[in-house]
């Protein structure tokens, strides 16, 4: 009894009310979703500005006598000579793991009607990035389930790769298929079919996107079954610039709650050209001085600071890691404009896509010229190693030699080949969008390459051949394959069950021509 | 609402010498409007609105305006007025409102600070721990 006594007590002690002093200040001016403030004499930069009738700003202009405060909402009841107050906090957001297979805005209020969301810990929006001393280098990869992206511009988990390209070539398709090849690698590693894989988490931050665009890929998600590991962070086209300014640091610090916990996270920017708008458009109406194609100056640091937020830890922070996948849209494939240059000196590499490849029936149409990854290299895993080295060279040297082939002349043997060989590639590398291939297969396929098994296919028909090898693969040699997918490597005894295997599958093969 | 910035920087000028020891001179301000009134410089009229901007801010950070519920009665206004110049100095200038709204207790704001005891705070806090 005295128990509940003694709880009584101290909620009523903390009931209790006191005199309370506040630093308020009076809105002189509204309009276009920034308020002027006269008075808040104790104001911090970033801080959470309280409005009547519980709506919220973010004090980002500090000037003499004003303060330049946007709003978090629409602000249509606010009037001039209103009283707001400081609160003396940053903006925080709820994290933590009941965010997973939930939409919410940038302020971690849930979107998808599914109920509260229980929050593990609040975290702040603008955090400093880790510094030296608490990362290690990248060493583990992302397997992308892209087989063009896994053989040559591999992506290690804690880098940053930029997706970039013209409107309507695939950008979002490919960080979409990532996400959905996590969840499938996640689910075979809890039933027991994936050695030593440790799970990657995805959040997908859209920004200034078209709700219609957002519920699809919500639905492509929960087809997929991927959203039970992922977090949809949505600030759509209608939403206030403020909102989708926050909205990729909110994906930021849910990414980084898991990352604290030591686990692997894999975030999607989409896309960062609507989020330079956005905060393009705040500035202006805060009055900022305006810079290049009227971006603020600090426009860069918007970026640079977002992206170094995501890191892979040392062990001894727990050894957990945020890979960006941030995604840039290009106009007319001008890749020198301000914000893509800005966002490909940041990140560690990019993956380019090509309205012309993409006509062409290449999809994904990754330009493999111009993509690299910088860091990627040293995460792959052995087997695709030893099997796609060379693929990225040959590949370039047959778009060289294809402008010749065009003049319809004679070539030599050499030339010839290494035709053939490319244009057997190119095919290979076409992949359905939400189809992820898992390692083992994309290493079968690459080594048949490698070896000159698909060579006496006709171009045509190497697709085909392809997709009923992986069927033959997946179902008659399910234990060559699982032992691949344990060692990750291709070992001598490995390497001859393989050419035993694909011989076998070459036999029995006829093609859609019937030879 | 502004003015240029000449303006502005010839008003912040003008506050400097008008302001001595934290405290706005009465005297200095009536003979710098007297001069900008006959002289007439450039842009006089935008200099006397952002002067007056300035010196209603600088008035303001050391005026209590005190509110309460019913009016408070000789002996506590000059308790109230006493507690304040011993927080803020002997400069400081009070105002006494009246506001039923407030239900009962008191409100003082000096400048952009406010103490807010009154009842109608202590509920609005209570609803926001309940929830």
């Amino acid at each position: 009894m005295s128990n509940i006594l003694q709880e009584l007590e101290s909620e009523i002690a903390s009931l209790k009310t006191s005199v309370t002093k506040s630093n308020v200040g009076v809105v002189r001016e509204i309009g276009d979703g920034v308020a002027k403030i006269e008075g808040l004499s104790d104001v911090m930069l970033n801080e959470m500005i309280e409005f009547p009738g519980g709506l919220y700003g973010l004090a980002l202009n500090l000037e003499e006598t004003e303060v330049g405060v946007v709003l978090m909402g629409s602000g249509l009841n606010i009037k001039e000579g209103d009283e707001v107050r400081t609160t003396g906090r940053l903006l925080q957001v709820p994290v933590g793991r009941d965010m997973l297979g939930r939409t919410v805005d940038s302020l971690g209020a849930p979107l998808d009607g599914k109920g509260e969301i229980k929050a593990d810990a609040q975290y702040p929006v603008e955090k400093i990035a880790p510094g030296i001393i608490a990362r290690q280098s990248v060493s583990v990869p992302v397997q992308t389930g892209i087989q063009a992206i896994d053989a040559m511009i591999p992506v290690g988990r804690g880098q940053r790769e930029l997706i970039i390209g013209d409107r309507q070539t695939g950008k979002t398709t490919i960080a979409v298929d990532t996400i959905i090849s996590q969840a499938n690698q996640n689910r075979a590693a809890a039933e027991g079919k994936l050695k030593d894989h440790k799970p990657i988490y995805c959040i997908y931050v859209a920004i200034g996107q078209k709700l219609s665009n957002v519920a699809r890929i919500i639905q492509t998600l929960e087809n997929a079954g991927a959203m039970e590991y992922t977090t949809v962070v949505s600030e759509a086209a209608s939403e206030p610039a403020s909102k989708q300014y926050l909205a990729p640091y909110t994906g930021c610090a849910i990414g980084e709650w898991f990352m604290d916990q030591g686990e692997d996270v894999l975030i999607v920017f989409d896309d960062l050209s609507k989020h330079a708008v956005a905060y393009r458009e705040m500035s202006l109406v805060l009055r900022r001085p305006s810079g290049r194609e009227a971006y603020p100056g600090d426009v860069f640091y918007l970026h640079s600071r977002l992206l170094e937020r995501s890191a892979r830890l040392s062990e001894k922070e727990g050894g957990g890691s945020m890979t960006a996948l941030p995604i840039v849209e290009t106009q007319a494939g001008d890749v020198s404009a301000y914000i893509p240059t800005n966002v490909i000196s940041i990140t560690d590499g990019q993956i380019f896509l090509e309205t012309d490849l993409f006509y062409q029936g290449i999809r994904p149409a990754i330009s493999v010229g111009l993509s690299v990854s910088r860091v990627g290299s040293a995460a792959q895993t052995k087997a695709i190693k030893k099997v796609s080295g060379t693929t990225k060279l040959d590949l370039a040297q047959y778009r060289e030699l294809q402008a010749f082939a065009q003049f319809g002349s004679d070539l030599d043997e050499k030339t010839k080949a290494t035709l053939d060989r490319g244009a057997r590639i190119v095919e290979l590398f076409k992949q359905n969008q939400y189809s992820p291939i898992p390692l083992e297969l994309q290493v079968s396929t690459l080594w048949a390459m490698q070896n000159g098994h698909f060579d006496d296919v006709a171009v045509e028909h190497v697709k085909d051949c392809q997709l009923k090898m992986e069927e033959f693969l997946s179902t008659r040699k399910d234990e060559l394959m699982g032992k691949l997918r344990d060692e990750k490597a291709i070992t001598d005894e490995i390497g001859a069950e393989l050419k035993t295997a694909v011989e076998d599958f070459k036999n029995s093969y006829k093609s859609p021509a019937g030879e | 609402m502004k003015g240029s910035k000449d303006a502005q920087r010839i008003a912040r000028q003008l506050l400097k010498a008008t302001v001595e020891n934290g405290e706005v001179n009465g005297g200095t301000v009536k003979t710098v409007l007297r001069k900008l009134a006959t002289d007439k410089p450039r842009g006089y009229l935008g200099v006397i609105s952002a002067y007056a901007h300035l010196v209603r801010l600088e008035l303001e950070k050391s005026h209590a305006v005190i509110e309460s519920a019913s009016p408070l009665g000789g002996t506590l206004e000059a308790s109230v007025v006493a507690d304040l110049k011993g927080k803020y100095g002997e400069q400081i200038t009070s105002e006494f409102k009246n506001n039923p709204e407030l239900l009962g207790g008191m409100r003082v704001r000096v400048g952009s600070d406010v103490w807010d005891g009154s009842v109608r705070n202590r509920l609005e806090r209570l609803r926001e721990k309940i929830g």
